[in-house]
């Protein structure tokens, strides 16, 4: 039976027009006969939603652009953070659908956050997901889910979804399943779907470190009720606030170095968020360090999003608000201003429904991180400065509307859904990095924008995703290993230049309308087509470089099926062309191919892996270099060898060096050094370099420590081809020629094993202990040239305590590397 | 007097409705024009702007009309049949057709011009880059304030990080300043924001600042300011 609150509302909703308010339904509630849902529905944790057989819920489209902070889509949705039981029956099925008409993506669709669903003889169709299922629970049985965009989606290793006895069909994609869920469709079918029928894909887990503050746990030294401060206000040590504070016109609040403020959780309407918090009307300034930062959060025992409000700056846009090395935790929003000029810097803003939101303001967000909150960002109407940010582990990342948008060195990683969405207003995107979310960034309706030297890689989905925009510009961004298309474009007028798309699991660019040109990009090694053309309209693309592969095959258009427009490709590029990697560092797996350009010292941080394919160059700027702290493969092979060298060619020293540091699993195999300092440094690493030639660096190779294996390499024409510092290695089957010094060993030779190699015609010594070395070097059977051995050889024969090379037995013939047997 | 249709004029009468008709409901009149005048965010006129018209919304292909380009006035004019367009002003260097280029200029969101075939219609087009688009939006939002910037150095002339931009009114002793910048990076940059007036202005390392330790010099603040450079516990010199 209905409750009558419920027929209220529902009655309400259907007489006028829908809002973006939305509606938390406070207990145990049970729907039949016909439900019209005009604005979102909540069932929170411990509620139980029931829907009797029979019952027939129609869903209205939602024309606002407002998402409240604890719901998950702008679209009307049900989301299920308690219970949903709808267990219909063959003679009376339960039916989810549109207010009006057929057609997917109008209505948001079932959202199980962290509840439990049991769906029974439902027809689920209209949605944009017919049942979302994110860290929570689904059994679906014998029911049909059809013309929705996704029929279903599963995400996250904690979500169980099982399917049985059930159609999903004719719906853009059938049943997604993403970053580990759990699914199982015994005895359903999932067929007749328009773009795929299932689709799997998992990121690779990053254990990137996340920021965080500490404050202390002392007993506060005030507290406040409901309070409006009449003067400025200086807060030091711990505040607990039980009310909310209201910072009139012309009065500060200023929050000094490590204060910790504490809201205790009030839910006066049951709604499950705290209602406590700080209004600012004056000024705010909430100036922390990174030695004693701010913090502000729960009170309560058990903390969790929602506890409390938020910090609100209403009507202040004259002098700057300033939130600095704060950490801002268990809100609902965290920050939320109106109409207000605020700097966000150096802060830590997590668990919160939502981080930050604002509107008609004018905000700095600058060195913080945001992670473990619904959604990041959200701003409307505002001029936004977004720089040096990481945005990762939110539901979503950065939702923008109508903006003025500089975004420039951020990091939008691993975000369930996007991690960068705008819609109209004007963006300038720079070197920013996009890896690891459901969508990489999507933007609509824009006609003006910049979207220049970014990387969007390894999103589950498209990288960059185009939707009706003019007078856009796409040059110089790295766009690789997307699970569909690199880029897609529909109605879109862009210049796409200098870019480098390759290796995205279906099309490099999927076009359905574009006006405009591509041209001077490498388009290598995409799944399906380098482009594919699903639109009438031809396709200007001159001057590309299409990865060496034949273009017929690679570019599917109007050749393939008639009804298509043509991909104008004339004058393709014989050679990649050069592509300067945008950043200092390597943030996530990331794979090289063609012609890269390195212009800085750069980094491959912990964690991430680099890949470079064979034939690949990397040329290295003056003075630049490759530092691995994650893991380098760089695997060429016998007839694509992968070349470190430098941009100017100009000899030993133009670049610094390619350095290991505890990069271990690193492979280094058919390479090229040359023009170094020194081709491989390489600390705490197990490492094996195989098959590599290393000729006019000042050094070929040096390492601390190990295990290192050496074999079947080239060392000529360096000052010295190899070092050992205290070194655990074997070094065999390698020719080491024309270096003034073969191999060096610094110190505590003990731990090299050097055999089976050609170590001749080295202008001073094929080997040289050094000063600091007590130890004996193992260097038994290589071939030394003609003459005698120790001639090539300085140790302790001819310094005293120093140690000596053992050198006999040695071989009599010079060994053959593999290559040339 | 019996007005008589011959056949051959009621034929000839009958083709002509007839071919008016197919025409969508236009009439056979001549074309007006379109005119107006292209000018940038300054309102300066904009030389060789094309203004690109379409018989739909969508303006992401080639156009169906294009004008002349516009004269050193800005001013263009194009004659157009009777009907509803959208119509966006592009300023490109060499092709008349196509994206723009990185440096182009462009209108924005396409207007909508109905000719009605009852005279000339005048319309006005504003072109901008990206840039002017983004400064545009930022200066609105600060008709109260001026913004002072510059960089917060050492006596060596070196960029000072997690330093800040400060400014007082004279006279005031209260612990915080009216004004503070945000912590400064390893490029010492820094921004004030504050209404116009005088102020002492200096720059600080902790919070809350001793600030009998620090050094202030007055200076008038009467518009946007943004090499003011501070040297930290000296006066501040203004590098322009």
């Amino acid at each position: 039976m209905i409750r009558p609150i419920a027929i209220v509302f529902l009655l309400i909703a259907v007489q006028f027009p829908s809002t973006a308010s939305a509606t938390v339904l406070p207990s145990d509630t049970v729907w039949a006969g016909e439900v019209i849902v005009s604005e979102d529905v909540l069932v929170p944790a411990g509620i139980t939603l029931t829907i009797k057989p029979g019952t027939t819920i129609r869903v209205a489209l939602s024309d606002s652009t407002k998402m409240e902070p604890e719901f998950m889509s702008p679209l009307t949705e049900i989301t299920i953070r308690g219970r949903l039981i709808a267990e219909g029956t063959k003679d009376a099925p339960i039916s989810f659908n549109r207010v009006e008409g057929d057609g997917a993506g109008s209505w948001a669709g079932i959202i199980i956050d962290g509840g439990t669903a049991y769906l029974k003889s439902c027809t689920i169709q209209g949605a944009e997901t017919g049942v979302y299922a994110l860290n929570g629970a689904l059994l679906v049985e014998d029911s049909l889910i059809t013309k929705n965009q996704y029929g279903l989606v599963a995400e996250d290793k904690k979500t169980s979804a099982i399917i049985r006895n059930s159609l999903v069909t004719e719906n853009d994609c059938g049943l997604l399943s993403l970053n580990g869920a759990g699914t199982d469709t015994s005895g359903s079918i999932i067929s007749g779907n328009k773009k795929k029928d299932i689709y799997s894909s998992t990121a690779r887990e990053h254990q990137r470190p996340l920021r965080q503050y500490s404050g202390d746990n002392k007993e506060p030294v005030r507290r406040y009720g409901d309070e409006v401060l009449l003067t400025d206000t200086i807060w030091r040590g711990n505040i607990e606030i039980d009310g909310i504070i209201r910072v009139p016109e012309r009065v500060r609040l200023i929050v000094t170095p490590g204060t910790v403020v504490e809201f205790k959780k009030k839910d006066t309407n049951g709604d499950g968020i705290g209602e406590n918090g700080l209004l600012i009307q004056g000024l705010l300034i909430a100036k922390g360090t990174l030695e004693k930062p701010i913090i502000f959060r729960s009170a309560e025992k058990d903390k969790a999003a929602g506890d409390w409000d938020a910090i609100n700056i209403m009507n202040s846009n004259g002098a700057q608000n300033l939130v600095e090395y704060c950490q801002i935790e268990n809100a609902y929003r965290a920050l939320h201003f109106h109409f207000s000029r605020v700097m966000v810097n150096g802060a830590v803003i997590r668990n919160n429904y939502r981080g930050i939101q604002f509107q008609e303001s004018s905000v700095e967000i600058r060195g913080s991180a945001l992670y473990g909150n619904k959604s990041g960002v959200r701003a409307r109407d505002s001029e936004l400065v977004f720089e040096d940010n990481d945005v990762s582990g939110n539901y979503r990342g950065i939702d923008l509307f109508r903006d003025n948008l500089t975004a420039r060195g951020n990091r939008l990683m691993s975000n369930l859904m996007e991690g960068v969405k705008v819609r109209e207003g004007v963006s300038i995107f720079k070197e920013n990095f996009i890896d690891g979310n459901r969508y990489g960034l999507m933007v609509t309706d824009s006609y003006y924008g910049n979207f220049e030297r970014n990387a969007l890689t390894n999103n589950a989905e498209t990288g960059f995703s185009m939707k009706n925009m003019d007078n856009i510009e796409v040059l110089g961004n790295y766009i690789s290993g997307n699970g569909f298309n690199g880029i897609s474009v529909q109605n879109v007028r862009a210049t796409i230049r200098g870019n480098h798309i390759s290796a995205n699991r279906e099309r490099g660019i999927g076009i359905i309308s574009f006006d405009g040109t591509i041209t001077g990009n490498n388009l290598a090694k995409n799944g399906l087509y380098a482009i594919g053309l699903e639109g009438p309209g031809d396709v200007s693309a001159p001057l590309n470089w299409w990865g060496g592969d034949d273009l017929e095959k690679v570019i599917f258009d109007k050749n393939d099926e008639s009804s298509r427009g043509q991909v104008l490709h004339e004058r393709a590029s014989a050679d990649p062309f050069p592509y300067e990697w945008p950043f200092r560092t390597v943030p996530a797996d990331i794979t090289w191919g063609g012609d890269i350009v390195v212009q800085s010292a750069t980094t491959v941080t912990p964690g991430s892996i680099l890949t470079i394919l064979p034939k690949t160059r990397v040329e290295f700027a003056e003075g630049s270099g490759l530092s691995v702290r994650g893991k380098i493969i760089a695997e060429g092979d016998r007839g694509g060898k992968i070349t470190f060298t430098s941009l100017q060619k100009k000899g030993a020293s133009d670049w610094d060096e390619l350095l290991l540091d505890s990069a271990n699993g690193s492979v280094i195999a058919h390479c090229v050094f040359e023009y170094a300092t020194w081709g491989v440094h390489s600390h705490f690493t197990g490492l094996t370099v195989s098959d590599s030639l290393f000729r006019k660096n000042y050094g070929g190779m040096r390492f601390m420590s190990g295990p290192v294996e050496v074999k079947h390499s080239i060392f000529e024409g360096n000052y010295i081809g190899l070092r050992s510092y205290k070194g655990k290695a074997l070094i065999t089957e390698n020719i080491i020629t024309g270096n003034e010094i073969g191999i060096f060993v610094r110190e505590k030779g003990g731990g090299l094993t050097v055999n089976r190699n050609n170590i001749f015609a080295n202008s001073r010594y094929g080997i040289r202990v050094g000063d600091a070395n007590d130890e004996d070097v193992n260097a038994r059977e290589n071939w030394w040239g003609t003459g005698n051995p120790s001639d090539a050889i300085f140790d302790g024969r001819r310094e005293p305590d120093i140690g000596l090379v053992l050198y006999e037995p040695y071989l009599k013939e010079p060994y053959t590397l593999p290559e040339n047997k | 007097m019996k007005l008589v249709i011959s056949p051959s004029l009621l034929v000839f009468s009958l083709i002509l409705v007839f071919s008016i008709s197919c025409q969508g409901g236009a009439t056979a009149a001549e074309p007006y024009l379109l005119k107006g005048k292209v000018t940038d965010v300054e309102g300066k006129p904009v030389e060789d702007a094309v203004i690109f018209i379409y018989q739909s919304t969508n303006t992401k292909k080639q156009p169906d009309f294009a004008s002349p380009k516009s004269d050193r006035e800005g001013r263009f004019r194009i004659a157009l049949p009777p009907g509803k367009y959208w119509a966006v002003a592009r300023v490109r260097k060499d092709e008349e057709v196509g994206p723009v280029p990185s440096r182009g200029r462009h209108s924005g969101e396409p207007a909508e011009i109905e000719m009605r075939g009852e005279g000339d219609v005048e319309k006005d087009f504003v072109v901008a880059d990206i840039r002017e688009i983004a400064r545009m939006g930022a200066k609105t939002r600060r008709e109260a304030v001026v913004m002072v910037a510059g960089r917060i150095l050492d006596g060596d002339g070196k960029p000072v990080r997690m330093a800040y931009a400060l400014a007082k009114k004279g006279g005031d002793l209260s612990e915080v300043p009216d004004y503070l910048s945000g912590w400064t990076d390893e490029t010492g940059y820094y921004a004030l924001y504050l209404p116009r007036g005088k102020y002492h202005l200096g720059a600080a390392a902790s919070f809350p600042s001793d600030e009998g330790n620090l050094s202030f010099t007055e200076v008038i603040i009467d518009g946007d300011k943004k090499d003011i450079d501070i040297i930290m516990n000296t006066p501040f010199h203004n590098s322009q």
